[in-house]
């Protein structure tokens, strides 16, 4: 090839690699312009969806970079992000190194059995067995009856990945990131994401008693397609018993459903649920995917528990997914904690053709993106036995009720009749 | 001239005319079934009332047990107590220590109304040992007492347990004793496992292997609920002596507006109000100086009221008013109906 033709086909590809810009899949940085917006606020920071890195390619220089075709380019589809989700920090902890001298204490004075109320620090690789707080007949949870007649403040982290035990906080850039809440009552309120050793992290009060719908959005353009990724929690203000209201209002024990979302992942709650009720293994976990308050159908519903099993299903017309959620705590018996929270993460995609542009990029479809978790503990029947309960209660009652009829066999003394010898009178 | 029908004379004598046959058919009333109606619905309300949506809080003085999740209408005081004593000291005694003592002030008022009636008429578990008692007499088996000594021994237990319930949940927050032994009467209490069934939740009649501390609790637990089946079949009120709800109760009871009255002048020692004592409580009899009759095991349950022949000798007073007396004629028509207390 003659040398003028090399470059003039050389400054051709520049030239459309130049047009087409956008950072690939496989790229490690940010590309120069790319838009993330959060809460619908631009702020120039973008998801990195192939790695589990966090998203802190604002602080890095932008620098020239190779450059591979796009997902549109190619005709291959380009792979979902990897989920974007929160995780309530558990109950007690405080941010920071508070937090953590706080829960170390925690753990100090309980026996070493179990730890104790409250909760340990949260782990920095990953969110597995950070949380410990009490399950078991669910009684426990009763420890502050009578206290919590003020707000209850609860704390979300931001996570990034599809493997709970191995996931990273997803470190992102804060700015105008915010957590926008859904009360039972309607009420809408935010509380902006704060950056911290710990990720990011947002604390909210709840005044009232129910389960609130807490949401964080990411929007990314790449590739001619938006990623609209809704991390969800379902944060829930609950208690024995409540200033007056009962605790059979069954109002108060529904999800919170927010018809305003373009794309949400709900929670089914079980008949009994209540507002201490505990997710325990080898129950069936429902979720039901909605847009703008609508079953959406042929959403593609993902649960991954904390050890890392998996599994998929596709919603029917009423939006529902129905998973069976298995045992995945196997410890050696003698370090068997039934405290031991699992954390798992649902999450819900659906590709919608909705074109549209944000910020100047024109994408023609729209993908959603959709997570929930929730903690989840040993199911009862793991530790303890029906058998042996009722077995021990008949054996006190037999032996009890034996005991007594010989007690009282012995006191009886024996019929002895007295004959009056009339020849000796 | 003749009064009127307004006539204020005429009006107050048949006030006092209709009082006093008011307090006469209260007087003779066949006890035995007015209690029996009274405790099962006041079991209704203990164990179902829930299921209306009645909640009268976390303060009750008497066994709504909490872990009746459904069907509770409240929350026996002893549940949160030892919940709220196991909390850290430092938050114990710091701003929670009032809403402790809210829940206390809340139980006392509770408490006071009623008295030990609480226990005598609307506590679940003593009427499901009526219950079990009355069983044991369709069936012919003669019921057991105790003797004095074994009484006078026997009678400190729920001191014991009283002062356990205490202790041990301070120890659990003071990081002394492990959570798993949390509500340690609870854990203990027959209760637990029994209110429940009648909803039909059998989840606590199990046995916990999580820890070697779970296991002794509800090892404990099962136990004493086998021992309350079968003390309650041959010794009326079994578990009443040993309940430390009871002395709970009997510590606080002298502001009570519910009281047990007794006119020695009136008694005989004639002795019926010992024999129908379902506690065994000698004093009912013999003490003939003592106005203040309720002793630490009694109950309220007035079947001494009932039992006594001699006008005026016993009497139930609410706040000083004289609701329930032991009369000649109601003792009399109470024995020739045959349904004896």
């Amino acid at each position: 090839m003659k040398l003028p033709a090399a470059m003039s086909r050389l400054a051709a590809i520049m030239a459309a690699l130049s047009v087409l810009g956008a950072a690939t899949p496989q790229s490690a940085a940010r590309p120069s312009g790319a838009p993330l917006q959060q809460n619908g606020r631009a702020t120039g920071a973008a998801p990195n969806a192939a790695a589990h890195a966090p998203q802190d390619a604002v602080a890095a220089p932008p620098a020239p970079r190779p450059v591979a075709p796009t997902a549109a380019e190619t005709g291959a589809p380009r792979p979902w992000p990897e989920p974007l989700w929160l995780l309530e920090a558990p109950s007690g902890e405080r941010a920071g190194a508070e937090g953590r001298r706080a829960s170390a204490q925690t753990v100090r004075r309980d026996d070493g059995e179990h730890r104790g109320h409250g909760a340990t620090g949260s782990g920095e690789a990953g969110p597995a067995g950070s949380s410990s707080r009490p399950a078991g007949d669910g009684m426990e949870s009763m420890g502050g009856m009578g206290f919590s007649r003020g707000a209850a403040r609860k704390t979300v982290e931001l996570w990034r990945g599809s493997d709970p035990l191995n996931a990273a906080k997803a470190n992102m850039d804060q700015e105008g990131l915010s957590l926008q809440v859904l009360a039972a009552t309607g009420a809408r309120f935010g509380a902006p994401f704060a950056r911290s050793e710990n990720g990011a992290r947002a604390t909210v009060e709840l005044t009232d008693y129910g389960f609130y719908n807490a949401a964080v959005v990411v929007r990314t353009v790449q590739g001619g397609v938006l990623d609209v990724q809704i991390a969800q929690a379902e944060l829930l203000k609950g208690a024995m018993s409540h200033g007056g209201r009962s605790e059979h209002d069954p109002a108060l024990f529904k999800p919170t459903i927010d018809d305003a979302a373009p794309f949400e992942l709900v929670r089914e709650h079980a008949p009994d649920e209540m507002l201490w009720t505990n997710i325990r293994s080898g129950e069936k976990a429902v979720f039901v995917v909605r847009s703008f308050g609508a079953p959406v159908a042929g959403a593609r519903v993902t649960l991954a528990t904390q050890q890392g099993w998996r599994k998929t299903v596709t919603t029917g017309k009423d939006g529902r997914a129905e998973f069976m959620l298995i045992r995945d705590y196997f410890p050696d018996w003698s370090d068997f904690n039934r405290r031991q929270a699992g954390v798992f993460l649902v999450w819900a995609e659906a590709e919608k053709p909705q074109p549209g542009a944000l910020d100047g990029r024109r994408y023609a479809t729209t993908r959603y993106q959709a997570s929930l978790t929730a903690r989840y503990y040993p199911a009862p029947f793991d530790y303890t036995s029906y058998g042996y309960g009722v077995g021990i209660v008949v054996f006190v009652m037999v032996c009890g009720g034996l005991a007594t009829w010989i007690y009282r066999q012995r006191r009886t003394k024996p019929y002895k009749e007295v004959v009056f010898d009339e020849k000796l009178a | 001239m003749r009064n009127s029908p307004e006539s204020p004379a005429v009006s107050a004598l048949d006030w006092r005319v209709l009082a006093q046959a008011a307090r006469d058919a209260v007087n003779a009333c066949d006890f035995n079934r007015v209690r029996f109606w009274l405790q099962l619905f006041f079991f209704a309300l203990m164990v179902y009332g829930g299921f209306a949506g009645i909640d009268l809080g976390l303060s009750l003085p008497t066994f709504a047990c909490g872990y009746n999740q459904t069907g509770r209408p409240g929350v026996c005081y002893l549940l949160p107590l030892q919940h709220q004593l196991a909390l850290p000291p430092r938050v114990l005694f710091g701003f929670a220590g009032i809403g402790v003592l809210t829940g206390f002030v809340v139980f006392f008022l509770w408490f006071i109304a009623l008295n030990k009636g609480w226990c005598g008429f609307v506590c679940p578990l003593g009427a499901i040992q009526d219950w079990i008692t009355a069983l044991r007499r369709r069936l012919g088996v003669r019921f057991s007492r105790y003797s004095q000594k074994s009484f006078e021994t026997l009678s400190w237990i729920k001191y014991v347990l009283l002062a356990l319930m205490i202790v041990i949940p301070l120890g659990i927050g003071a990081g002394y004793f492990s959570h798993d032994m949390s509500a340690p009467f609870c854990m203990i209490c027959p209760g637990r496992l029994i209110i429940p069934a009648f909803t039909f939740d059998f989840r606590q009649f199990v046995i916990d292997f999580s820890t070697p501390t779970k296991i002794v609790m509800t090892v404990l637990g099962a136990m004493t609920t086998g021992l309350f089946f079968v003390g309650s079949f041959i010794k009326k009120r079994f578990w009443c002596f040993f309940c430390p709800m009871s002395a709970f109760h009997y510590l606080l009871s002298k502001p009570a507006a519910f009281r047990l009255i007794k006119d020695g002048d009136k008694c005989t020692r004639c002795g019926d109000c010992y024999s129908v004592c379902d506690l065994q409580i000698k004093e009912i009899a013999d003490d003939v100086n003592e106005p203040q009759i309720m002793m630490e095991d009694c109950i309220m349950c007035l079947k001494c009221v009932a039992a006594c022949p001699e006008t005026g000798a016993l009497k139930a007073k609410f706040a000083g008013l004289t609701i329930f007396e032991s009369t000649e004629a109601g003792f009399m028509k109470r024995m020739q109906k045959g349904a004896a207390p």
